[in-house]
């Protein structure tokens, strides 16, 4: 007879006495929670002992919901790093990874050109564990397209795709645009110069489509320029759109994997044959619990790598406030869309923008239903292993060409200036801005300093040539007027001894303007700090040469060979002479400047 | 290859813990470190800020409110200057001598009172009281003598005379700070100071301990980076009345202009930078150009009494004026520096532009420019130099040389100069080819 009026615990105390009864009950407790594996069998698994029949450790993966998506045993060939070297799994950890970072930081953020610039300075300054956490979702996401594409080349290497992968094989290609995307998409968010950049020259190519291109970027965008409605888009795409396709095809990709279980090394199958759901006893290693303590434990050191990556190696780049009127001198695309970019170049922008990309991904897509040939071995798919080297060739060269570096004509001055004042951007920073404040001493330096046995003498001769002829005017007026400098200090001077950094950028000046030698004939360059506020400092940098026509890059010359100069016309047209009767060449000047706040340290 | 992974579980198992402790480790290490480096962000970014905030100062500001911030005469406000960030030079005396005059002026209504009491008194004595009550009014009145009475230590009158000795030396020691001060009032600090000092006493305190505030001389409630920001968002409504038609508009995007809120952010951070704390000295408030002007000031400018006439903008009507009269070259140069007021009492800060051809086309050499380069120009033909700066002067719109913008040149000169003071400043730029 019961205590209560139902079977209860306290009946099992009274017939079985106490501890039996709390063991019992605790035993039974642990089944439920696993599905099937009482605690002892978990020993017993872990123990590597015999096991009851029906074997416990294949019910979790009949009964429960999580592990119904893992297949219970693997084929022991599979176990190790090759050949699926963890690519899968690690893309699919980086997926939870991603959406856990993701929503600590959609806490913080608010998607408005207004106020979402300053949610990443307060991430930064005022959120606890703010920097890494977006550290790591930054980085997460690089490693996330990294690996997904990798995993990728993986599958096609060892001729994974084939059947009866045909279709896991294509959703696979769907996540791999999908990742691009999500990467893509979150660029934007931290709406700074390099988002703002970025993204608009990705998004530009929807503006090459065919018919329909002003519509189609209208859609992406949201507004003919990237503004209000278009950041809405992309978070929403971000957070929203995105994760939901991403999710429903890791179901469906899964779903496969489970369906056909793992492709088998190559050389272990029969031509033609897919043995991978046909595993001999002998060679089954079952996941409760090799697989899955090798698969938390590929988890773990995943993350730790990731973690000290973000506290010593790396941090995600946040520039200055957007800003749709200044675009920055060699902007570019997001690394993975560097390919892209530099199609671009090569010419026609709807050919190389949309329908080569398209045309690639789409034949990625289907490869599997084009090469339907059985064999598996390396032997046999030299043709398909060539493709993927090319593939994977192309694309490095591809994006090589993306790079700002590669094709675009700038003027020599422009270049050198903007090298060594460059705001920091996919980490390089202009040299000039990380002198120490200390080393920024107030004064006008010159280049000519640079390689003189006597810097001061050098210095003066320097001086008083070019304030006879009109050079130091010249720089006074580009300085004063154009750039509202407050005034020039009186005289050039040395570099102090204690100033190593800046003699070493005026070091690099006067490398740069002797590598341009050609494009900048008798050129000489200046720096000027002066002191604008106690703790603020201004750094202006100045080159001044002779004016050589040049077109594309490439200084123009005469039937001799001789650079073709420009001279100071008069109002008619006509050179100005000088009073030997020689045209006066004409002098051109540049110049660049930043300020530099003590306390606002950039670093290498 | 095949067997790169951890064979035996305890190794994966070991491995894999030490890598989760090893990984909450690091987390914890970051989070301890985590108030220090926020602190430092925040100070970095406050400089980045200030950075950005020069920049967008020297391009969008620096044209009125001078290249140091220091102001233009007659043109913008100083904004590096001991005024905007409250620094009071009086403030030590003046605050010893507001608590004794606000004591002395307790006493004296304190004196008042009695006095209204004793009439009282002596009004009730008219009107038949009984004997005791003549007693008791004797008696009160008896007292009330002793405390007005001055001869008797300890009563108001002496006590007003004990703090007046007080006074005094502190009263020396301001008018001696005052003086210093007084190069800074002719450029505009303390604008009402004149009138004030013929009130004197309290009133007169209590006007320099205002006005030493440029937030307490505008009202503000706020803090300075919110009256700095309000300005850069609304601008300055009507300044123009003050400023000889320059107006302060608005420079944020909230109110029509160009920048950012951000953008603001960061050049209010940069007029933060220039607060020097204690440490601001009188060098710096003489380096002010110009202080701020209220828009009663500027209409007793041009109320003066019997000034001459202003010359208008009628220019053949003005070039005939001009050419009956003789300049005075060092007359010329004063007004052009903004040294010294104009006969009409205006201060005009020509120099603050026309300087090394910065805003404006340079002067220096313009008495041989104007011979020689400008009146070749076709649409000059039959005028002479003094036509053509005349024009120059009170119809600056009129013809823009090349590489400057038009607009910029304020068209106040006509109420703002006698036909003499033109005279004297066409003097002057003469001068310069002699």
């Amino acid at each position: 007879m019961s205590i209560l009026p139902f079977p209860s615990f306290l009946d099992d105390v009274r017939e079985k006495g106490l501890k039996k009864a709390i063991f019992e009950g605790i035993d039974e407790t642990v089944e439920r929670i696993t599905a099937g594996m009482n605690i002892g069998d978990i020993r017993a698994a872990l123990r590597g002992d015999q096991m009851r029949k029906p074997d416990p450790r294949l019910r979790p993966h009949a009964d429960s919901f999580w592990l119904h998506m893992r297949p219970g045993y693997f084929h022991k060939d599979m176990t190790g790093v090759y050949p699926t070297f963890r690519l899968g799994w690690l893309s699919t950890y980086f997926v939870v990874f991603e959406t856990i970072t993701g929503l600590l930081l959609m806490l913080w953020y608010t998607p408005s050109p207004e106020i979402a610039y300053g949610n990443m300075l307060n991430i930064l300054s005022n959120v606890p564990l703010g920097q890494f956490v977006r550290d790591l979702h930054r980085l997460g996401a690089e490693a996330m397209v990294l690996i997904v594409a990798m995993h990728m080349m993986r599958t096609w290497i060892t001729g994974s795709y084939k059947k009866p992968r045909q279709f896991t094989w294509f959703t696979g290609v769907l996540l791999l645009v999908i990742t691009g995307l999500l990467s893509f998409t979150g660029y934007l968010l931290p709406w700074d110069q390099l988002s703002l950049w970025a993204v608009t020259i990705g998004a530009s190519m929807a503006e090459a489509t065919p018919l329909i291109g002003e519509q189609v970027n209208l859609l992406v965008r949201g507004a003919p320029e990237l503004g209000a409605n278009g950041l809405l888009r992309f978070y929403l795409a971000h957070v929203l759109l995105l994760p939901l396709l991403l999710f429903v095809f890791t179901g469906v990709h899964y779903y496969k994997v489970i369906i056909h279980g793992h492709s088998l090394p190559p050389r272990l199958e029969n031509i033609g044959e897919d043995t991978a759901k046909r595993v001999p006893l002998d060679k089954r290693v079952y996941f409760i619990p090799d697989i899955m303590t090798n698969e938390i434990l590929w988890m773990s050191v995943t993350t730790f790598i990731l973690v000290v990556l973000c506290i010593w190696f790396y941090h995600a780049p946040l520039e200055n406030h957007a800003d749709p009127q200044n675009t920055p001198l060699g902007t570019t695309a997001p690394w993975y869309f560097l390919w892209i970019q530099g199609a671009l170049k090569l010419g026609d922008k709807f050919f190389w923008g949309i329908a080569f990309p398209t045309l690639l991904i789409g034949v990625l897509a289907v490869m599997p239903y084009l090469d339907v040939t059985k064999s598996r071995r390396y032997a046999h798919r030299r043709i398909s292993l060539t493709l993927a080297m090319l593939l994977v060739s192309f694309t490095t060269v591809l994006s090589y060409m993306g790079l700002p570096e590669f094709a675009v004509a700038t003027s020599a001055e422009i270049e050198i200036l903007h090298k060594l004042t460059m705001e920091p951007a996919h980490s390089h920073v202009g040299p000039a801005r990380t002198i120490p404040f200390e080393q920024a001493v107030p004064g006008m330096y010159t280049t000519a300093q640079i390689g003189a046995a006597d810097a001061r003498s050098t210095i003066s001769a320097f001086q008083s040539r070019i304030n006879e002829n009109g050079e130091l005017a010249q720089m006074r007026n580009v300085l004063v007027s154009r750039d509202h400098l407050v005034a020039l200090p009186s005289n050039f001077r040395p570099v102090p001894d204690d100033a190593p950094q800046l003699k070493h950028l005026l070091e690099m000046l006067a490398h740069d303007l002797k590598k341009y030698g050609e494009e900048l004939p008798n050129a000489w360059g200046a720096i000027v700090i002066t002191e604008d506020q106690p703790n603020l400092r201004r750094i202006d940098l100045v080159i001044s040469w002779d004016g050589v026509e040049v077109v594309n890059g490439k200084v123009q010359r005469d039937a001799n060979g001789e650079p073709i100069f420009l001279y100071v016309l008069d109002t008619m047209g006509q050179p100005v002479l000088d009073q030997d009767g020689n045209p006066t060449i004409l002098r051109r000047i540049d110049a660049k400047h930043f300020y530099l706040h003590r306390d606002s340290a950039y670093f290498d | 290859m095949n067997r790169l992974i951890i064979e035996s579980i305890e190794g994966r198992i070991s491995l894999g813990i030490t890598m989760f402790v090893a990984i909450m480790v690091l987390i914890g290490w970051v989070a301890i470190n985590e108030p220090a480096r926020m602190a430092a962000f925040e100070r970095q970014h406050l400089g980045r800020s200030i950075e950005r905030g020069a920049e967008l100062f020297a391009a969008n500001c620096s044209t009125c409110h001078g290249a140091n911030g220091l102001g233009i005469a007659e043109r913008a406000p100083g904004l590096n200057n001991p005024q905007l960030f409250g620094h009071d030079f009086l403030a030590s005396v003046n605050v010893a001598i507001a608590r004794l005059e606000r004591t002395q002026s307790e006493i004296n209504s304190r004196i008042a009172d009695a006095n209204r009491e004793r009439e009282a008194l002596i009004t009730e004595t008219t009107q038949n009281p009984s004997p005791e009550r003549l007693t008791e009014i004797a008696a009160r009145i008896r007292e009330i003598d002793a405390t007005l009475n001055p001869d008797v230590e300890g009563s108001l009158p002496a006590q007003i005379a004990a703090i007046d000795e007080q006074l005094a030396p502190l009263y020396e020691q301001r008018a001696a700070l005052l003086d210093k001060l007084m190069p800074a009032v002719d450029k505009g600090y303390l604008p009402q100071l004149e009138a004030r000092m013929a009130q004197g006493g309290l009133a007169l305190t209590e006007y320099l301990i205002r006005d030493a505030d440029r937030l307490r001389q505008a009202d503000w409630a706020g803090d300075l980076a919110g009256f700095l920001r309000t300005t850069l968002i609304h601008g300055r409504p009507g300044s123009q009345d003050a400023w000889g038609g320059t107006l302060m508009v608005s420079w944020s995007q909230l109110g029509g202009g160009p920048l950012r809120p951000d953008q603001v952010e960061d050049i209010v951070n940069y007029i933060l930078n220039w607060d020097k704390g204690d440490n601001w000295t009188l060098e710096d408030l003489y380096a002010v150009n110009q202080f701020m002007k209220l828009k009663a000031d500027a209409a007793l400018v041009s109320a003066g009494g019997d000034r001459p006439q202003t010359i208008g903008s009628d220019v053949n009507a003005a070039y005939e004026a001009v050419m009956m009269l003789t300049g005075d070259a060092e007359v010329g140069k004063a007004i052009y520096n903004g040294d010294s007021r104009t006969l009409v009492g205006t201060r005009l800060g020509c120099s603050s532009c026309h300087l090394g051809g910065v805003q404006a086309p340079n002067t220096e050499t313009t008495w041989e420019t104007v011979n020689n380069v400008r009146l070749a120009l076709p649409q000059f033909a039959g005028y002479d130099a003094e036509r053509y700066l005349i024009e120059s002067i009170l119809m600056p719109n009129a013809y823009i040389v090349d590489g400057y913008a038009s607009g910029v040149m304020p068209v106040t000169y006509p109420d703002q100069l006698s036909a003499q003071d033109i005279a004297n400043i066409i003097a002057y730029i003469k001068s310069y080819s002699e």
